[in-house]
C-alpha cells in the first residue's frame, strides 16, 4: 500500500496520543485507588456502589441507634433495679407496722421512714437521661412526670407515649416504658378507685386519694364512677361554696349529696369511699373519683403512710389497719411483679440490640467486601498494565523518531 | 535532423513540466486537502518517412489529480459521525461526572439528610440536632441547585455553539456557492479542465461542514456540487447558497432551534439535523441533557411533596402544626412556569394554563403536549412526548377554570381564546430541582412529633389496649385550633362488644359527637380500627325532631294519629364528575308528609353515592301532677304503656323492671321502664334519666310519640335535645350568672345576647330590668327570647350551667285531657346523610323544616385512626387527645426517616434509587458515545488514510520522481547536445 507521507506522522502521532491517554488513565485510577472514575466507566457497578454506600451509611446510623437504645436501657435497668430496691424496704416495713405491739407513735416512726423512702421512689421515678429527658414520662420529656403535690400525693403528669428507635430495616426497639405502664397501671389488690381533678377546673381544688372505707357499700356502687360538682355559691342559705355529688353513668344526684356545704380538707364520705377535697372551687368545677381495680405505686405509699398517721390504738382502727397493711402488702407485690415484668422485657430488649448489632455487623462486612470489590482497583493489574502502558508509549515515541528519520532526500 | 532538434526539445519540455509538478507536490506535502498530481506523457504523432513511422518526441498529456470520490465521500462522512459523537460524548461526560462526584451528587446530600434526621428522631428533644437536620436539609437543597444551575449553564452554552455553528454553516455554504461558480468558470475557460486547487478547496470546505452537521453532495453537470442538509434542505445550489439561523425555541423558547431559509419561506429543521457537532449537541440536549434536567426535577418533586405531606402531619417543638419542610411545589409561580405556549399560537397571546402537581410520585419525565387539532376551538388532546401516547382526547367546558388530571397532575385551563391549531408544552419536571427550596428555617419548626396521644383510663378493667395512634390528615376541623384537638375523643366501651365515640372536651361530662359516633361494634381479640376511615365523604344533617305547636287531642273510641310535623321535602343528589368537571342530577326524591326519619333515610340510602342514617332524640322535663287525684296519670311511649301495673307472671319487662309505680311518677322510674320493655328494646329506644331530664333515644329514627291520658293538671314539657346556646355580646355582668339569684341589669349595660337558630339566623336581644330571685333571672331571659322574634312551638325553657354558660329549648307542654281522650305528641328524628366523594346533596326550593335550604356538608374525616386491641369490659376508656409537650416524641420523625427507604419514585424506587438509576442512564449514554466515538475515530482515521494514501504526498516517491525526471531532462538535453553534435560535424564537412 502507498503511504503518504503525512499520513507517517499522523499515524505515529496518534499512536503517541492513544497511548498517553491510556496511561494517564490508569494512573488516576493507581493514584485514587478507585477502579470506577465517573458511572461512564461501569454504568451498573456505579449504580451499585450508590446503593451500597446507602446501605453502608444507614447501617452506621443503626449502629449509633444501637448505642443510643442500650444506653437508655441500661440507664431504666439501673432505676428499676433501685425502684425494686425500694419497694423490698417498703414491704419489710409495712410488715413491721402491722406487728400487733406497735403503738401509734411507733407507727408514726415507721410512717417517717416510709415517707423518706416515698420521696426515693418519687425522684426515682423522675430520673433524667443525659439529655435532661425524663426517661419515664412517655412522649413529654420535659415534663417531670411524678409531681408532688401540696396534699403530698404524686399526680402522674406523662403520657403513654413510647419512643422507639430503628435498629435495622424492619427492626424497631423500644426504649422506654411510660410512667403510667409501670407505676400507676399496677394491679390492685381489691377493686378501688382513683381521684383527679377535671382539667378544666378554674378554681384551685385538690383531691386526695382517698381509702374505701366501707368495702360492701362500694361493691354495691362498683364499677361507676363519681362525679363531684361545686355549684354556684347562692345555691345553699347561707351563700357559700358547695358541691353535688352525681353518678358518672346517668347523671343522677347521689342520694343525700346535692348541694353540700363545702369546707376545705373536710371529708366526703360517699357510696363507701371517703375522700378530702382542699382548695377554692369555682362553680362548674368537677372532682372526678373513678372507679379501677388498678392503684399506682405512689397512692399505695401515700394511702399507708396516711393509714400509719391517722389510725387510732382503738379496735376499729386496729382493724382497719389490719385490712390496710395485708392489702398494702398484696398491693406491693403486684408493684414488684409490675417492675419485674418490665425488667425483663429490658433484658429481653437488650439481647435483641444485641443480635441485631452482630448481624449488622456481618453485612456490613459483607457489603464493604462487594463494594471494595467493585469500586476499588486491583493495585498488582492496575500497576502491571501501566507498566506495560509505559512501555507501548516508549516504543512508541522511539518509533516515531526512527521513522520520520527515513527520508530518500538524506541520500540526495 | 530537425527532427532530433523537436525531440529533445519537447523531452526537455515535458521533463520540466513533470519537475515543476512534482516539485509543487514535494513544497505541498504538508498542505491539508492537498491532493497530489500526476504528470501524464504522451508520445508525439509518428511520420511515416522513407518507408518508416518515425516518432517526433514527447509532450505533456494532462496533469492529473490523484483523487478519489468516493473515499473523499467516506471521509466526510466519517468526519460527520466522529464530531457528532464526540460532542455528545464530551458534553455527557460533564454531566456525568458532575452527578456520580460526591462533592456535588445528591446521593452525599440525601445520606447526610437522612443522617441527621436520625440523629434528630433519636434525640428529639435536642434543638442542636434539629438545627443540624435543617443545615443538612439546605445542603441537599444547594446540590440540588448547584446540579441544575449547571445544567441550564450547559443549555446557555449549548445554545452559543448552536448559534455560531449555524453561522459557520451560512458562511461555508456562501464559499461553497462561489466556488462552484469559479469552477465552472474556470474549467469552462480551460476546456473542460478542472481547477485542481479549487476542488480541493471546496473538497477542503465541504469536509469542515461536514464537522458541524452531515451534508449530502449532489454533483450537477460534472462540476458543480449541489450540497443538501438535513432531509433534503438544499444549502447550496450551483451558486445559490441558502441561510441557516438559530432562533428562541419554538417549544421552549430558552432552547434554540435551527432554522433554515430559503427566500421568504423559514424552516424548523432542528428534528432533521443529523450527524457533526450540530447533531451531537442536539442528541445531548434531546437524551441527555433534558431528561437529566427533568429526572432531578421529578426527584426533587418527590422529595419536596412526600417529605412535605408526612411533615405536616406532625407537630413541631412549639406544639404546632408542621409546615411544608420544603417549598409548596405548588406556589402560583411555579404551576405557571410549567406551561408553555407555542411561539406559533395565533394571536391575541392570552391563553392561561397552570399546572399542579397533585401526586408527584405518579409523574414521568417526559413532557406533554396539549393541541388544539380542530375542527373547533376547544376539543384538545393531551400527549405524552416521550412516547408519543394520546392520554387524553377533551373538550373545553366554556367555563373557565376548566381542569383534567393527568398522571399526577392536574392542568388548569384558566382563560383566554383557545384556538384552533394551538399548541402548549407542558414540562412538569424541568424547572423543578431548581425551584427546590427549603420552607422551614427555625430548628423548633421541624416536626417530628405526631400530632396525637392515646391514654388508657386507669380505672378500665379489660384487658384491651391502644395503639400510639397514626395520623393522616392534620387538615380536619379536629386540628382546626393549634395546640389542641376539637373536640379530644373518649372512647368508651358500653358492652365487651360495643362501644361510643364521645366529646371529651368536659371529662365529668363528655357527650356524643356531631354527627355522632355511637353503638360502633367491636370485635374482642383482635385489632380494632376505632375511627372511620377518610374516604372523601361528607355528612350533611337534618335539624331533627320539630315540635309541634299543640299536642294533638284522641278523642275516646277514636284513633287519631299524631304526627311528626315534617313536611315534604325535594332533595337532590347531585354528581359533578372530577375528570371533565360535568354534573349529573339523580332524580329528585321528594319525602313523604310526615315521613319518619327512618323512611326519610331508607329512601335516601337507595340513591347512588348515599348512605342515611337516622336518629331520634327526645327529652321530657318537668312532670307535673295536680293535687287532684281524679285520674290516674297514664303515661305510654309508641303504644307501649308505661304506667302498668302488672301481676308476677307478667311478660312485658325483662326482670330487672321496677314493678311498683310511684306515686307521684318519677322520671328515674319511666327512664327503668322504658329500658326493661322487650317491644321497646326491641325497636332499639333506650332512655337515660338523670332525675330531672329524661332523654330518650331512638337508635333507627322511628318517630317518637308519647301520650298522656289523666288530669289536666298532670303533665310534662317535651323537646328534641338540642339545646341552643345564648351568648354575651355586650357588657360583661359583674358576677358570673347563676340560676339561684337574681342580677340587676338595670346599671351599666347595655347587655345584649345573641343566639343562632339554624334556620333563622342569628338572633339578639337585650336584658334590662332587675330580677330578685334566680327564678324571676330564667325568667326574663325566657320572656326576653320569646320577645326577640324567634319563633318557636311551645315554650322556651332557659337554663344557666353551673358555669354560668345560658342554654335554652323550646319544649312544648302535654298535659292530660280528663276523662274525654288523650293527648299525644309525635316527634321526628335526626337524618344524616353522607354522601360519596363527588356527590352533594341539595334542596329545591322551597326548603323546608327536614334540611337547611342550602346545606352545608361536614368532611366525614377524623384525619387520624387508632385500633384498639384485646378484650375490653363495659365501662373501659380509652382517650384521644392533642400530643401536647410531646417533646420526646418523635413519631413523625421516624415516618419522615421511613421514607428514605420508601418506594416513593413511581412507587418503585426509593430516592436514592432513582438517583441511581439517573446516574445509570447518563453513565451509560455517555458510555456509550465515548465507545461510539472511539471506534468512529478509528474509522475517521481510516478513511483519512486511505484518502491520504490515494491523494497524499509521499516525499520518497517525489524525490525517486524527481530524479527520474531529472534523468529524463539531462537525458533529453544529451538529445539536442547530439543533434547539436551532428549538425556541427555536418557544417565541419562542408568548411
Amino acid at each position: 500500500m502507498r503511504i503518504a507521507t503525512l499520513q507517517t506522522f499522523n499515524l505515529g502521532l496518534n499512536a503517541i496520543l492513544d497511548a498517553q491517554s491510556a496511561v494517564n488513565k490508569t494512573q488516576q485510577q493507581v493514584s485514587s485507588g478507585r477502579r470506577v472514575l465517573t458511572p461512564a466507566d461501569d454504568p451498573i457497578a456505579s449504580t451499585k456502589i450508590l446503593q451500597l454506600q446507602q446501605d453502608l451509611a444507614q447501617r452506621d446510623q443503626y449502629e449509633r441507634n444501637m448505642t443510643a437504645a442500650e444506653n437508655r436501657l441500661n440507664l431504666e435497668e439501673a432505676t428499676l433495679s433501685s425502684v425494686n430496691d425500694a419497694i423490698t424496704r417498703l414491704q419489710e416495713l409495712t410488715v413491721n407496722a402491722g406487728s400487733g405491739a406497735l403503738t401509734t407513735l411507733d407507727r408514726q416512726a415507721i410512717s417517717a421512714e416510709i415517707s423518706q423512702i416515698e420521696k426515693q421512689l418519687g425522684s426515682l421515678f423522675n430520673t433524667k437521661d443525659p439529655n435532661g429527658e425524663y426517661i419515664f414520662s412517655g412522649f413529654k420529656g420535659a415534663t417531670a412526670p411524678f409531681q408532688q403535690q401540696d396534699n403530698g400525693r404524686y399526680e402522674y403528669q406523662g403520657d403513654e407515649g413510647q419512643r422507639y428507635l430503628a435498629i435495622g430495616d424492619s427492626t424497631r426497639i423500644a426504649t422506654g416504658d411510660s410512667g403510667k405502664k409501670l407505676f400507676i397501671d399496677v394491679r390492685a389488690a381489691k377493686e378501688t378507685f382513683t381521684t383527679s381533678v377535671n382539667p378544666l377546673n378554674e378554681g384551685t381544688t385538690q383531691v386526695n386519694a382517698g381509702f374505701v372505707v366501707d368495702e360492701e357499700a362500694y361493691a354495691d356502687f362498683y364499677p361507676d364512677d363519681l362525679i363531684v360538682t361545686f355549684n354556684p355559691e347562692a345555691a345553699i342559705d347561707p351563700a357559700g361554696p358547695n358541691y353535688t355529688v352525681r353518678r358518672a353513668s346517668d347523671n343522677r344526684v347521689v342520694e343525700g349529696m346535692a348541694e353540700q356545704a363545702y369546707k376545705p380538707g373536710a371529708e366526703i364520705v360517699v357510696a363507701g369511699i371517703s375522700l378530702k377535697i382542699n382548695g377554692n372551687p369555682e362553680p362548674g368545677d368537677e372532682v372526678l373519683a373513678n372507679s379501677t381495680p388498678k392503684q399506682s405505686i405512689t397512692d399505695t405509699v401515700y394511702r399507708l403512710r396516711q393509714g400509719l398517721d391517722s389510725l387510732q390504738d382503738n379496735p376499729d382502727d386496729a382493724a382497719t389497719l389490719d385490712i390496710l397493711i395485708a392489702d398494702t402488702l398484696n398491693n406491693l407485690t403486684n408493684a414488684q411483679t409490675s417492675v419485674s415484668e418490665v425488667r425483663s422485657q429490658l433484658g429481653a430488649r437488650l439481647n435483641v440490640v444485641e443480635n441485631a448489632r452482630s448481624l449488622s455487623a456481618d453485612i456490613k462486612l459483607v457489603s464493604q467486601e462487594v463494594l471494595s470489590e467493585l469500586s476499588d482497583v486491583d493495585f498488582a493489574e492496575a500497576v502491571s498494565r501501566l507498566s506495560l502502558q509505559t512501555f507501548l508509549l516508549e516504543a512508541a515515541q522511539q518509533s516515531y523518531t526512527t521513522i520520520s528519520r527515513l527520508s530518500l532526500f538524506n541520500q540526495l | 535532423m530537425g527532427n532530433i532538434l523537436d525531440i529533445g526539445i519537447s523531452g526537455l519540455r515535458s521533463q520540466q513540466t513533470a519537475l515543476t509538478i512534482t516539485g509543487n507536490n514535494i513544497t505541498n506535502a504538508g498542505t491539508e486537502g492537498y491532493s497530489r498530481q500526476e504528470v501524464n506523457f504522451t508520445e508525439n504523432r509518428s511520420q511515416f518517412q522513407g518507408g518508416v513511422w518515425i516518432g517526433s518526441g514527447v509532450s505533456v498529456d494532462s496533469v492529473r489529480r490523484v483523487y478519489d470520490e468516493f473515499l473523499t465521500e467516506q471521509l466526510r462522512r466519517d468526519t460527520s459521525t466522529f464530531n457528532q459523537f464526540n460532542a455528545l460524548s464530551i458534553n455527557a461526560g460533564q454531566i456525568n461526572s458532575l452527578l456520580a462526584d460526591s462533592g456535588t451528587g445528591i446521593q452525599p446530600g440525601l445520606e447526610n439528610m437522612f443522617g441527621a434526621m436520625q440523629a434528630a428522631v433519636d434525640d428529639p428533644s435536642s434543638l442542636p440536632a434539629r438545627e443540624v437536620l435543617i443545615s443538612e436539609a439546605n445542603g441537599l437543597v444547594d446540590r440540588f441547585s448547584a446540579i441544575s444551575d449547571r445544567l441550564f449553564e450547559q443549555n446557555d452554552i449549548i445554545n452559543g455553539q448552536m448559534e455560531v455553528i449555524a453561522g459557520q454553516i451560512t458562511t461555508i455554504a456562501e464559499s461553497l456557492a462561489e466556488l462552484n461558480e469559479q469552477i465552472q468558470f474556470a474549467s469552462s475557460s480551460a476546456q473542460g479542465l478542472e481547477p485542481s486547487e479549487l476542488l480541493d478547496q471546496r473538497d477542503r470546505l465541504l469536509k469542515d461542514l461536514s464537522e458541524y452537521v452531515q451534508v449530502n453532495i449532489v454533483e450537477q453537470d460534472a462540476n458543480v456540487y449541489n450540497v443538501f442538509i438535513g432531509n433534503g434542505q438544499a444549502l447550496v445550489i450551483g451558486n445559490e447558497f441558502n441561510q441557516v439561523f438559530t432562533d428562541s425555541g419554538a417549544k421552549d423558547p430558552a432552547r434554540l432551534d435551527i432554522y433554515f431559509r430559503k427566500g421568504d419561506s423559514i424552516q424548523n429543521v432542528s428534528k432533521e439535523i443529523v450527524g457533526g457537532q450540530l447533531g451531537g449537541i442536539l442528541e445531548f440536549r434531546e437524551k441527555v441533557l433534558d431528561p437529566t434536567l427533568n429526572q432531578l426535577g421529578r426527584l426533587g418533586l418527590v422529595i419536596s411533596q412526600t417529605m412535605n405531606d408526612q411533615h405536616k402531619l406532625g407537630v413541631d417543638y412549639d406544639g404546632l402544626k408542621g409546615e411544608d419542610f420544603f417549598t409548596d411545589i405548588n406556589e402560583p409561580i411555579k404551576t405557571y412556569q410549567r406551561v408553555l405556549g407555542d411561539r406559533n399560537n395565533s394571536d391575541p397571546d392570552d391563553r392561561v394554563i397552570s399546572v399542579e402537581i397533585t401526586d408527584a410520585t405518579q409523574l414521568s419525565i417526559s413532557d406533554y403536549e396539549i393541541t388544539f387539532p380542530g375542527p373547533d376551538d376547544f376539543t384538545y388532546r393531551v400527549r405524552r412526548t416521550s412516547d408519543g401516547e394520546l392520554l387524553q382526547t377533551n373538550a373545553l367546558s366554556g367555563a373557565f377554570p376548566d381542569s383534567i388530571e393527568v398522571e399526577g397532575m392536574k392542568i388548569n385551563f384558566e382563560g383566554g381564546t383557545f384556538q384552533q391549531g394551538d399548541k402548549f408544552l407542558i414540562s412538569p419536571t424541568r424547572r423543578e430541582s431548581i425551584n427546590l427550596g427549603m420552607n422551614i428555617t427555625r430548628a423548633e419548626q421541624v416536626a417530628l412529633a405526631s400530632a396525637i396521644s392515646t391514654q388508657s383510663a386507669i380505672g378500665n378493667r379489660g384487658s384491651a389496649t391502644i395503639d400510639q395512634g397514626e395520623v393522616y390528615d392534620l387538615g380536619t376541623s379536629y386540628f382546626s385550633d393549634e395546640g389542641e384537638m376539637t373536640p379530644p375523643l373518649l372512647i368508651r366501651f358500653t358492652s365487651p362488644t360495643t362501644y361510643d365515640v364521645l366529646d371529651n372536651t368536659d371529662p365529668g361530662n363528655p357527650i356524643p359527637l356531631f354527627p355522632p359516633l355511637m353503638n360502633q361494634s367491636f370485635t374482642p381479640g383482635i385489632s380494632n380500627t376505632i375511627l372511620p376511615d377518610d374516604e372523601g365523604k361528607t355528612a350533611f344533617t337534618s335539624f331533627g325532631g320539630v315540635i309541634p305547636v299543640a299536642p294533638t287531642y284522641q278523642q275516646n273510641g277514636t284513633v287519631k294519629n299524631a304526627v311528626n310535623g315534617f313536611f315534604p321535602e325535594r332533595i337532590e343528589i347531585g354528581f359533578t364528575n372530577p375528570n371533565n368537571g360535568l354534573t349529573a342530577q339523580q332524580p329528585t326524591l321528594i319525602t313523604q308528609v310526615n315521613a319518619t326519619a327512618k323512611e326519610i333515610a331508607q329512601a335516601l340510602s337507595k340513591r347512588d353515592g348515599v348512605e342515611a342514617t337516622a336518629r331520634t332524640t327526645v327529652e321530657i322535663t318537668d312532670l307535673e301532677f295536680d293535687d287532684v287525684d281524679f285520674l290516674d296519670t297514664t303515661l305510654s311511649l309508641n303504644g307501649v304503656t308505661l304506667t302498668d301495673i302488672l301481676g308476677p307472671n307478667q311478660n312485658k319487662y325483662d326482670s330487672n323492671y321496677p314493678a311498683d309505680v310511684p306515686d307521684p311518677l318519677t322520671l328515674n322510674f319511666l327512664a327503668e321502664r322504658i329500658n326493661a320493655n322487650y317491644e321497646l328494646q326491641d325497636a332499639g329506644i333506650v332512655a337515660r334519666s338523670d332525675g330531672s331530664t329524661l332523654t330518650v333515644i331512638a337508635l333507627n329514627g322511628e318517630n317518637l310519640e308519647f301520650e298522656i291520658r289523666g288530669d289536666r293538671g298532670d303533665g310534662f314539657r317535651i323537646g328534641n335535645g338540642i339545646d341552643i346556646p345564648v351568648n354575651a355580646t355586650g357588657m360583661a355582668t359583674a358576677s358570673t350568672l347563676n340560676k339561684f339569684e337574681g342580677y340587676d341589669f338595670s346599671e351599666g349595660g347595655p347587655y345584649t345576647y345573641e343566639f343562632t337558630d339554624i334556620s333563622q339566623g342569628t338572633i339578639n336581644f337585650e336584658m334590662t330590668g332587675t330580677y330578685a330571685t334566680g327564678e324571676e333571672l330564667l325568667a326574663g331571659f325566657q320572656q326576653a327570647i320569646e320577645n326577640s322574634g324567634y319563633v318557636f312551638p311551645g315554650n322556651i325553657d332557659v337554663d344557666i350551667t353551673e358555669k354560668g354558660q345560658i342554654n335554652f329549648q323550646s319544649r312544648l307542654e302535654v298535659t292530660g285531657a280528663n276523662t274525654t281522650g288523650s293527648n299525644k305528641v309525635a316527634i321526628g328524628g335526626q337524618v344524616k346523610v353522607i354522601v360519596d366523594p363527588n356527590y352533594d346533596l341539595g334542596i329545591s326550593p322551597p326548603g323546608n323544616n327536614l334540611f337547611e335550604q342550602e346545606p352545608v356538608g361536614e368532611p366525614v374525616a377524623f384525619g387520624f385512626h387508632v385500633k384498639i386491641d384485646g378484650l375490653a369490659q363495659m365501662g373501659d376508656e380509652f382517650t384521644v387527645d392533642f400530643n401536647s409537650d410531646g417533646t420526646s416524641d418523635s413519631r413523625n420523625g421516624v415516618a419522615m426517616a421511613g421514607l428514605q427507604s420508601t418506594k416513593t419514585v413511581g412507587d418503585q424506587s426509593s430516592y436514592s434509587d432513582s438517583y441511581a438509576r439517573l446516574v445509570e442512564v447518563v453513565g451509560s449514554v455517555t458510555s456509550r458515545a465515548q465507545i461510539n466515538r472511539d471506534s468512529s475515530e478509528t474509522l475517521l482515521r481510516n478513511s483519512q488514510s486511505s484518502v491520504d494514501a490515494t491523494s497524499g504526498v509521499n516525499l520518497d516517491e517525489e524525490a525517486a520522481a524527481l530524479i527520474k525526471y531529472e534523468l529524463a531532462y539531462n537525458a533529453s538535453a544529451q538529445v539536442i547536445q547530439v543533434a547539436r553534435d551532428i549538425f556541427d560535424t555536418l557544417i565541419s564537412t562542408f568548411r
